[in-house]
């Protein structure tokens, strides 16, 4: 049964979810979005880095498979903020988190906190996402 | 890059296959994306293009001008204004809106969104990216 927005209050949690961004995954997402930018490497140990809307696309999975959404829910806004690199092969903690809600016009607005944090629990990644859901 | 420079412009095609592969590698089976049945449905007619398959093109044109720079210190502000359908061809673009000096980097304000062929804004929005000077 798909969620009731009016229980996404701020604070609620929706997702919390360990994903481990490994080469392979890397490589779906770059041939899914055919990215002919140079691949990234880091300078140190020479690993490939992950491009970071890659980790972005990880941080929504939570959201998106965690949270039944009604029927029509559109994806109308994303902030991002990048802040390290992610290298192959890295585990990533990536939490959901409810910012603020709202109702325009019969449809909801909903602002989700997103983060990820690497397996050391530095912040790599944090942004938010905006979701219109039908309903009142 | 100075202000009013122009970002690499990355034109794609949009196919259903695409939109597919995107729903696999970024785990959103959304059915608005996947399944024409239920999309016909729906006040778009038909399926469309995740929001975060369009804005990578934004990414992709950032990392392209401003490669690690852009890994380490980009910030991304987009609205999805408009859905883009299989077949449909669309291009990013943007140009450097601003430039200002910090400690030891500059930083840069772009203007970026992602058109159709016959114009239409499918995303807008701003980037912001901080340069090592060397």
């Amino acid at each position: 049964m798909a969620v009731e927005p009016s229980r996404l209050t701020p604070g609620v949690v929706v997702s919390h979810r360990r994903f481990e961004l490994d080469d392979r995954t890397i490589r779906e997402y770059a041939a899914a979005v055919d990215d002919a930018s140079p691949v990234q490497v880091d300078a140190e140990d020479e690993a490939r880095l992950a491009p970071p809307m890659a980790v972005a696309a990880l941080m929504l999975r939570g959201v998106v498979n965690d949270l039944d959404m009604p029927g029509g829910t559109l994806h109308t806004g994303q902030e991002l903020e990048f802040v390290r690199t992610v290298r192959a092969g890295d585990e990533l903690d990536c939490t959901a988190t409810v910012a603020r809600s709202s109702v325009r016009g019969g449809r909801w607005f909903v602002v989700f906190n997103l983060t990820a944090e690497d397996g050391e629990g530095r912040t790599v990644l944090t942004g938010t996402s905006t979701l219109m859901m039908p309903g009142e | 890059m100075e202000e009013g420079s122009a970002l690499p412009v990355v034109t794609k095609l949009v196919t259903q296959e695409r939109i597919e592969q995107y729903a696999e590698a970024s785990g959103d089976f959304n059915p608005i994306h996947i399944d024409p049945e239920y999309a016909a449905a729906t006040q778009f007619g038909g399926t469309i293009a995740h929001g975060m398959m369009v804005a990578a093109m934004v990414s992709e044109s950032m990392a392209r001008a401003f490669e690690m720079d852009w890994y380490k210190t980009g910030r991304l502000k987009l609205r999805f204004r408009a859905p883009v359908r299989p077949g449909e061809t669309v291009t990013a673009s943007g140009k450097v809106r601003s430039a200002s000096r910090l400690d030891d980097s500059r930083e840069l304000r772009c203007t970026v969104g992602v058109r159709k062929a016959d114009g239409e804004a499918v995303v807008t929005g701003e980037a912001v990216v901080s340069v090592k000077l060397s």
